[in-house]
């Protein structure tokens, strides 16, 4: 299509909602709900996934190296590590890469190693098990290696807080795309109203030989402007109620804090805006589709 | 430029509309199709601009078998086939310039070309008096000319009219059949299915009959009826 032809359909789109006064309508308050559950659901994953970050460097399966190996040897250990059907990746990590990550995690307090004079962290491997596996089996094995001092995995009520994590993720993630389909399907039934309305004029345009992608196009506008106003509202309302909710839970258990809105947020709701935008689109093509076949 | 091989419908609900019909339309032909309400003349029609598709056999419009088009290809298809009806099918809320144009935006005519032909066409009717009324306020004849206007703006090779005077009275009858043969004279071919049997036995034109969805009868220069 020309841009002019392009911008033209678009205007009839954005002239479509107001023509059957869209914003102020129960069915754009739903999705605006909707939506904002939508964008609750995403902030509590970025926090989760923040959350679980934290707990996952905890959780590593470490094998540290027997002092003075030769890096022949500490090469084999790494071969005999692998070996292990139980595990599925095993990454050497050296003494003083180690004490770099060390001193990344004290980011501005560097002052702790200024006591140290020599690197005191043994070398070591990163075991990735396969999933199913009894850490606290492998670990005996990874023992029994020539070479290897110890092996370890952190405390196990830290591994089992990471699985729950997890599936909250999971649960989460189900939960989301649920609720998208949803309000696909709600922008879907609004998007048919408006098309019923303009039935008369779609049949004059197929007859007269309009294309089908020049019919679907206002309406297509129509959803994503939907879809984009609903996201954008219910993102207000999302950012208004995440500043009171960490407000109240710095005051009250201020040891689990919340994410700032610094640092995800705009990602968050860029991505929450897009969604909605992307479901408006959607939602009116399957409409409009499903008008032209029938 | 028309032509049914062979060609059956039976709709979806198991109504037989169409059987076997054989039909030739060579261009710039100007032909009735007759015959009583439920023969298949619509149905006919709706296979000329593959509202429809056959059941059986093959629709040939100018030179292409139109079942085998691409998505992409029907929208072409329409611009050069007309079509016309008994109700009009005029947007109440645009003026008479701006259902013209209408046909014109859908296929991306620059508003330059739109402004050229849209009085050109309007006056082909003789409504380019009327360019800004509203199809509420004009009469059923001036209405019908509308239509009319919109479907010829492409300068289709065909002109397809289901009963176009249906709704009209005999004297602007006869000025819709005046137009007609205006535009058929203008190279376009006209296939129009009507009731109306004076009309029929004036114009002395080819005469297809229809019944129970077979051609009973094909002459040239025919009439009404037997
Ligand atoms: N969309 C449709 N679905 C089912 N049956 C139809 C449809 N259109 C027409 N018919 C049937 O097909 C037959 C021919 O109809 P039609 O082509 O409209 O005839 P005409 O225009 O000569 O009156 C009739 O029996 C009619 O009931
Ligand atoms: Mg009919």
């Amino acid at each position: 299509m020309k841009i002019r032809t392009v911008l033209r359909l678009a205007w009839q789109g954005l002239a479509g909602l107001w023509r059957t006064r869209f914003l102020g309508t129960a069915a754009f308050t739903t999705i605006v709900l909707a939506l904002m559950v939508m964008g609750i659901f995403l902030v509590f994953l970025a926090n989760l996934s923040h959350l679980a970050q934290g707990l996952e460097e905890r959780v590593q399966l470490r094998v540290f190296l027997a002092d003075g190996l030769s890096p022949e040897a500490m090469a084999k250990v790494g071969e005999q590590i692998r070996t292990l059907p139980e595990v599925e990746r095993a990454t050497f990590v050296s003494r003083s890469e180690a004490l770099e990550r060390l001193k990344r995690q004290f980011a501005g307090r560097e002052e702790v190693f200024e006591l140290v004079e020599e690197n005191p962290l043994p070398d070591s491997y990163v075991v990735q098990p396969a999933p199913g596996t009894d850490w606290a089996k492998l670990s005996r094995a990874l023992e029994q290696i020539e070479g290897v001092e110890r092996a370890t995995y952190g405390e196990e009520i830290v591994r089992r807080a990471l699985l729950f994590l997890r599936m909250t993720t999971a649960a989460t993630l189900a939960a989301a795309a649920f609720l998208a389909v949803a309000i696909t399907f709600i922008i879907m039934n609004v998007i048919r109203l408006t098309v019923y309305a303009r039935r008369r004029e779609i049949e004059i345009m197929r007859l007269v030989g309009a294309s089908d992608s020049y019919i679907h196009f206002p309406f297509l506008c129509e959803g994503f402007f939907l879809g984009f106003c609903g996201a954008l509202l219910a993102a207000l309302g999302v950012d208004r109620a995440y500043l009171w909710l960490s407000e109240q839970m710095s005051r009250s258990i201020p040891f689990l804090p919340l994410l700032g809105r610094d640092a995800f947020w705009l990602q968050a709701m860029s991505a929450l805006i897009g969604l909605g935008a992307l479901m408006g689109v959607v939602g009116s093509y399957l409409s409009v589709k499903r008008f032209l076949r029938a | 430029m028309i032509q049914f091989h062979k060609v059956s419908k039976v709709y979806p609900n198991g109504a037989l509309a169409l059987l076997k019909v054989d039909l030739h339309i060579p261009p710039v032909d100007f032909v009735f199709l007759v015959g009583p309400s439920g023969a298949g003349k619509s149905t006919l029609m709706k296979l000329i601009i593959r509202q429809e598709l056959p059941s059986e056999g093959q629709v040939v419009v100018n030179g292409k078998n139109v079942a085998r088009l691409r998505k992409s290809e029907i929208p072409l298809l329409r611009r050069k086939v007309g079509v016309i009806f008994q109700d009009f099918k005029l947007l109440p809320d645009r003026t008479v310039w701006e259902n013209v144009a209408f046909a014109l935006e859908v296929a991306e005519v620059s508003p330059r070309e739109i402004r050229k032909r849209v009085p050109a066409i309007l006056q082909l009717v003789g409504l380019e008096h009327k360019a800004s009324a509203l199809p509420g306020e004009l009469s059923g004849g001036e209405q019908q000319r509308v239509s009319l206007a919109r479907a010829v703006v492409h300068n289709p090779l065909v002109l397809l009219a289901d009963e176009p005077t249906g709704n009209l009275d005999p004297a602007t009858s006869l000025e819709i059949m005046e137009l007609l043969e205006r535009i058929n004279l203008r190279g376009t071919t006209v296939v129009m299915a009507t009731h109306n049997r004076e009309i029929v036995d004036r114009m002395k034109k080819r005469v297809v009959a229809l019944e129970g969805g077979r051609v009973v009868r094909d002459e040239q220069k025919g009439r009404y009826g037997r």
